[in-house]
């Protein structure tokens, strides 16, 4: 809601500004003499809207508003709402809500359980939504915990406030997968899926799924149809709406009344046919001939939403009538062939409630190819199907990949589990039609059909032992095991159905032999005579193995227990016993210290692990030591900590009550933060190769622990964080990886946080669909090693995906950023280095968001790229901060020296004495400093010595004072700081520190001096400016001598006496020194003289650039003459920001990186002068550019060159048209 | 009756014409006042821009939408006698009018260039309020019967 006010002001307030701006020009050209009032206007609308705005949020933000928790919305939806322009619309939205608080008393079968709790919770915001007079409810469903709801924009941000609201997301459609159809007849008196897999000697067996219920969730049926006529399930014969056997949807997934079975597609008959339609047509279509068909309407001529399917689910597992009364009974099966293509999160808790409720979910996997796959047929606990033809081929475009999806499971696991005929697949059509059709959809039934079959044959077989039973009975064609193309393999529902109705194998529990206990780590038991006899316990310490009747011999192992084996002999319809008692291997130990490579440090808390072991790791302790127990016999020990090389040491043999000792060492890597690291995929690259992990702002507090930062999508901290952590990084020589791509609407990219707070670079844009991406390497570099300057290196691929790229950078561009479509359009990769050395680094185009990512879109170029990049960025490395102290004891009032080393660069250091300041300094260039302190009044011991510096990083040292002589003795300390030269007419400022015992203290009288080098002497005022400090002020007058002055002071505080002295030279002006620019940076110029190198501020000292002589350009500044080559200048000149401070006549003066200077004016156009001076054409910008004049500018120029145009070619035609006429 | 007829003729013809003319002359002469008030707006935009450098240039702008303003006004009244059949004085109107804007296209590029960036085509902005004068002067100068 706030976000609308904000947007709707900001809104307002544009319009009203460029109504009043062209209202204003009008004014300026027609009529001046309203100018006045014209400005009056404009400032009193500004100041109105402004209030209003302002008043309008401390409204929002005194009564509670809130942000809406955008989280909780799918990203489908956030992108909708972005588009919305119309915050008052009615949405149509699901509205999931979290998982009941099952009660311990709560008893029922599983869907009492699922609807009493999804009740409790969704009571409260259904109360909510009654209370919007905007909002309507559509419906409610309790197989997934949700409402559907049509809600406002407005509606839709105060749910999210609610915290039983866990996610909304839309409607979204659902449709059935495209199929490929084919008239033709069958020659056979079965279809080939149906002898394929084996299910007319299924039916031998005397099985053909009667009494299960089969439920088809699809386009509808004709139930008419020869072959299915008279399997509609029905409580009531005589309606023809067949009570519990058919029902229809609507969008909102509320039954349709009055409905009677029919198909709106034929898909639905065509399925429902394989399933247990029968022989008319003379050949054999059905899987399952004796079952009875539930079917639902779910996706009316092929599509329909997910309320209608969620709808469908819950009809099948607790079914009703088109008037929501219980009629019938659940159905067995349910064979979905459907899905939406990718994973959709809404689908799981369905599924995993179904299964619940022990109703086997058989789903088409998806007809999109290898790697992918669709929901529901890729959730964890789905039977996902996919389809093969004639020939055991997996048809082309059957889906099937290895799903990544912790939402569903928290291992990655493959999909499909099963696979079907599906290919040229013969069955059923409305109007008694029969046809050949194509699909993942088609060889769902045969599985659905099949689990009939073997429900038929033990209708009491769990969900999971239909599953088992499928698995272990399959042809296993393709890889071995489960693969992508046909999961387990090919179903035979013969040998299933045999397996399943002999209901005979081999159970029994594995436990320790010692301590009759459960095995900690599982075991496993296998069966030796058959492909599918290995077992693992469950929890329980429990397996059971499917086996036909017949003697097995039959072997349990475990990690750490002897192996044991043992026979059993197996009966039809029996399970025989046979429980293990594994007996526990002899153990020892492994032990040693983890080093690192090259040093003598240890490493605390690395991680050891013995790999291909179920032993839990350990960690090393604070001296790097380690010890792992574990059963006699040979490992690989692997350590690693963050920040180093993993390293494994192989064959580390284990003895009985012996310690086998293996040290480590590991060599470090390049350790790297990441801010904003989009679904950790940098990380994961990274950590690949080197160390990384994802970071919050708060690593400036320990930067130092860092290599690199990538500033890749954080959210935006504003200036002040963002400029601590260049400060910071800087200070520490922490690289930075700035980058960017298409920016988010909440989340900036580091390039775009760069221009948005520094103005470097000066543009950072974006581009979508404009074709593959790719850097032109512009110069040699280590991170293009292998490419040559002027190729091309591909690192976007798929055409459509994003591409980013900054301009005008101030640091070194080093390759550009082009597309297949456009060319090259501007800087890709870039790079600074900072005064210490540090390294920034630009990457445009190499970052992720929802739909241009490091899975989907970057090639392995633009990986290497980046993992060099942010290694080269890298070096060099940093130390820890250390400091130490000279001596480490003594009496009171001992002057001691501390000197510390890798602290920030140009940071202010303060040393502490047991937390009191002693001494205040500034760190080098390379991070190290001195300070010197006298021992304050303190009691005999230890006391800590602390330096800190500006960043909040510390470190320590102990000093010991000891008594002397038995008096403590008092010490004033007096510093003087004047610099060490200055010119004539300056008016100089000295400070002077008065300390006692190191604490700053006011004196009672101070004295200063100052000696000339003509002998004379003048007294000068000291001014106090705070607690021991004061200021001497001394205006060195224009005709002083040239010289050394010394500045002496002398201060007495309650009879103790301090003095001190310090020099300085008055000096020649820099014209006499002959001085030489070496280097310009942030205004400060690097200056050569004949006195050495000296530091001037071109701003404080007015410097303008006065002439130019050959190739010499003269600067001038207040303390003199500054001479430049004009090779260093011109690009400056040309290059950085310059702005427009005067304009006289034609003549422009501007300000530059390296001072004023004036030119001709080329032409004004827009905000920018185009100025020609001395030292090259230079864009300046004009003062305080306003927008709307700027883009007022532009459209008038355009104007004006349109209408030059159309003048001229006017002109001409009348004058055509004249000379025309005077001829006639 | 036939010379009568001619006569007639020659007459209807020569109206036909010279309505021609009129309208030729006065449409430039619109299409020369929209030209002035496009360089007043864009020079005087520029001008109050620059005056955030020095309050010199907002009197400038003053000027310059001064000049606009009575130029506009000159051209459009220029075009409406022209229009009325008073070529002569609508003619020496539009006439002045286009000179005016050439002495400010000159002074625009050549001396203070804020109209530098449209050369060389910036001096086909004062050509149609200088055809329409001539043409209009022309018109009001020559008897009707050569027309």
């Amino acid at each position: 809601m706030l976000n609308k006010y904000i947007y709707m002001s900001q809104d307002i307030y544009c319009v009203l500004i460029v109504t009043i701006c062209l209202e204003g020009t009008e004014m300026n050209v027609l009529s001046t003499f309203r100018r006045r009032e014209f400005i009056s206007l404009l400032l009193l609308c500004s100041i109105a809207i402004t209030a209003s705005a302002g008043a309008t949020l401390f409204f929002l933000v005194e009564t509670g508003a809130k942000l809406p928790s955008l989280e909780k919305l799918s990203s489908p939806l956030q992108q909708q709402l972005d588009e919305a322009d119309d915050v008052g619309r009615a949405i149509t939205l699901v509205i999931k809500l979290r998982d009941a608080d099952f009660r311990a008393d709560e008893s029922g079968t599983t869907v009492d359980v699922l609807r009493s709790g999804a009740d409790r919770v969704q009571g409260r915001v259904l109360e909510f939504l009654r209370g919007e007079k905007d909002a309507v409810i559509l419906n409610t469903f309790w197989l997934i915990n949700a409402i559907l709801a049509n809600v406002t924009v407005d509606t839709l941000y105060e749910l999210t406030y609610l915290e039983d609201v866990e996610e909304v997301f839309e409607n979204f459609e659902v449709t059935v997968p495209e199929t490929m159809s084919e008239s033709n007849m069958s020659s056979s008196d079965v279809t080939w899926g149906l002898d394929k897999i084996n299910a007319p000697e299924a039916w031998d067996l005397g099985f053909n799924g009667s009494d299960i219920r089969v439920a088809v969730l699809d386009t509808g049926v004709d139930i008419g149809h020869p072959d299915l006529e008279g399997k509609m399930w029905t409580d009531n014969a005589s309606d023809p709406t067949f009570p519990g056997g058919w029902i229809e949807f609507d969008w909102s997934g509320n039954a349709v009344t009055n409905s009677t079975p029919h198909d709106t597609h034929g898909h639905g008959t065509h399925a429902s046919g394989t399933v247990l339609g029968g022989n008319a047509s003379s050949v054999a279509i059905g899987v399952a001939p004796g079952a009875w068909l539930m079917h639902g309407l779910v996706l009316p001529y092929g599509s329909g939403s997910f309320a209608q399917v969620i709808a469908g689910m819950q009809w099948a597992v607790n079914p009703f009538d088109q008037y929501g009364n219980p009629v019938g009974e659940g159905a067995h099966v349910v064979s979905m062939s459907w899905g939406t293509y990718g994973y959709y999160e809404e689908m799981i808790e369905p599924i995993q409630n179904m299964r619940a409720a022990g109703v086997v979910p058989v789903a088409a996997a998806g007809n999109n190819g290898e790697e992918s796959s669709g929901s529901p047929g890729n959730v964890y606990e789905s039977f996902g199907i996919g389809a093969i033809d004639e020939y055991d081929n997996v048809a082309w475009w059957s889906s099937g990949e290895v799903v990544d999806w912790a939402a569903s499971h928290s291992e990655p696991y493959i999909k499909p589990d099963f696979s079907a005929p599906g290919v040229y697949i013969y069955s059923s059509l409305p109007s008694g039609e029969w046809e050949y059709w194509s699909g993942t959809s088609m060889a769902t039934p045969h599985v659905a059909g099949t689990v009939a079959l073997m429900l038929h044959a033990n209708p009491d077989m769990t969900v999971d032992s239909v599953y088992a039973l499928l698995k272990i009975t399959v042809e296993d064609l393709g890889d071995a095991g489960q693969d992508i193309r046909y999961g387990w393999g090919v179903i035979d529902a013969y040998a299933a159905v045999e397996l399943a109705f002999l209901n005979s194998g081999v159970e029994g529990y594995v436990t320790d032999a010692e301590i009759s206990e459960l095995i900690e780590w599982g075991a496993q038991v296998t069966a030796l005579e058959v492909s599918w006899g290995s077992k693992q316990t469950d929890a329980d310490g429990y397996y059971k193995i499917w086996l036909y009747p017949g003697n097995y011999s039959l072997t349990a192992s475990s990690f750490g227990y002897h192996e044991q084996n043992a026979t059993a002999e197996v009966v039809e319809k029996e399970w025989a016993r046979l429980d293990f008692e594994l007996a526990p291997l002899p153990r020892g130990s492994i032990a040693g210290f983890v080093t690192r490579v090259g040093m003598d440090s240890i490493i605390a808390n690395a991680t050891i692990t013995l790999l291909n072991t179920p032993l839990r790791p350990t960690e090393t302790d604070d001296s790097g030591y380690y010890v792992i127990e574990a059963p006699v016999g040979i490992y690989d020990v692997d350590a690693w900590k963050w920040g180093y090389k993993p390293s494994v040491t192989r064959y580390a043999e284990v003895f009985e009550n012996q310690i086998t000792t293996v040290d480590v060492q590991l060599e470090s890597t390049v350790k790297v933060a990441i801010l904003g690291d989009f679904r950790g995929e940098i990380t994961d690259l990274l950590m690949r190769n080197i160390s990384a992990h994802e970071r919050e702002w708060n690593v400036t507090q320990d930067i130092y622990n860092y290599d690199v930062i990538v500033v890749n999508l954080p959210t935006d901290p504003g200036n002040e964080t963002f400029s601590a952590l260049i400060d910071a990084a800087d200070g520490y020589q922490v690289g930075l990886v700035f980058t960017s791509t298409w920016p988010g609407r909440w989340s900036p990219y580091g390039i775009s946080l760069l221009q948005q707070y520094f103005n470097d670079p000066k543009g950072s844009y974006h581009a979508y669909s404009e074709g593959d991406v790719y850097y032109e390497v512009a110069t040699k570099h280590p991170i293009f090693e292998g490419w040559s300057v002027g190729e091309k290196i591909s690192i976007i691929n798929g055409g459509w995906y994003d591409s980013a790229w900054f301009y005008r950078y101030s640091g070194l561009t080093i390759a550009d950023v082009g597309t297949d479509r456009i060319g090259v359009i501007g800087g890709g990769i870039a790079y600074d280095v900072r005064e210490n050395g540090n390294v920034h680094l630009l990457l445009a185009g190499l970052s992720q968001n929802i739909y241009t990512h490091i899975s989907n879109a970057w090639t392995d170029e633009a990986k290497t790229i980046f993992i060099r990049a942010v290694t080269w960025v890298s070096e060099p490395a940093t130390l820890p901060p250390s400091i130490t102290i000279d001596p480490t004891s003594g009496p009171l009032g001992t002057k001691v020296t501390v000197s510390g080393s890798g602290f920030a660069f140009n940071s202010s250091v303060t040393v502490k004495f047991d937390d009191s300041p002693m001494a205040t300094t500034t760190t080098n260039v390379d991070g190290s400093f001195v300070a010197v302190f006298n021992v304050p009044v303190a009691e005999a011991g230890a006391h800590v010595v602390k330096a800190l510096d500006g960043y909040g990083v510390y470190a320590e040292a102990v000093y010991m004072v000891t008594v002397a002589g038995g008096t403590d003795v008092d010490v004033l300390s007096v510093e003087v700081d004047v610099g060490s030269v200055h010119f004539r007419t300056e008016a100089a400022d000295f400070y002077v520190l008065t300390t006692l015992n190191g604490v700053p203290v006011n004196v009672t009288e101070i004295n200063a001096t100052i000696h000339k080098p003509d002998r004379t002497v003048e007294t000068l005022t000291a001014e106090n400016v705070v607690t021991g400090i004061y200021l001497v002020a001394y205006k060195i007058s224009a005709n002083a001598s040239d010289g050394t002055y010394t500045l002496s002071v002398q201060a007495d505080a309650d009879g103790v006496s301090g003095a001190s002295l310090s020099s300085f030279l008055v000096s020649l002006t820099l014209t006499d020194w002959s001085a030489s620019l070496l280097a310009v940076k942030d205004n400060v110029a690097t200056v050569q003289t004949d006195i050495g190198v000296i530091k001037v501020n071109l701003v404080s000292t007015d410097a303008k650039i006065v002439s130019v002589q050959g190739d010499v350009v003269v600067m001038e500044t207040d303390i003199g003459e500054i001479k430049a080559d004009v090779a260093y200048i011109k690009p400056i000149v040309e290059n950085t920001n310059a702005t427009v401070v005067t304009i006289d006549g034609d003549v422009a003066t501007i300000e530059t990186a390296v001072g004023e200077i004036q030119g001709i004016i080329v032409s004004i156009h827009g905000s920018v002068a185009v100025v020609e001076t001395d030292v090259g054409v230079v864009k300046a910008d004009l003062p305080d550019s306003n927008g709307t004049t700027a883009a007022l500018n532009s459209v008038s120029t355009a104007g004006l060159s349109v209408s030059s145009v159309l003048s001229g070619i006017v002109v001409v035609g009348c004058c055509m048209a004249v000379w025309i006429m005077r001829r006639e | 009756m036939e010379l009568n007829v001619e006569v007639r003729c020659n007459q209807l013809r020569t109206l036909l014409a010279k309505t021609r003319y009129t309208l030729i002359s006065s449409a430039l002469g619109w299409l020369g006042s929209i030209n002035i008030v496009l360089i007043g707006i864009h020079v005087t935009t520029i001008y109050l821009h620059l005056a955030m450098l020095s309050r010199s240039f907002l009197v400038r702008a003053y000027i310059m939408e001064g000049i606009a303003t009575a130029l506009t006004l000159t051209l459009v009244f220029g075009s409406y006698l022209i229009w009325r059949n008073q070529t002569g004085r609508g003619g020496f109107l539009n006439f002045a009018g286009g000179v005016v804007t050439i002495v400010l296209c000159y002074y625009f590029t050549s001396t203070f260039p804020l109209l530098r960036q449209l050369e060389p085509v910036v001096y086909f902005l004062p050509a149609p309020a200088l055809v329409s004068g001539l043409l209009a002067l022309f018109m009001s100068k020559s008897p009707s019967q050569n027309i």
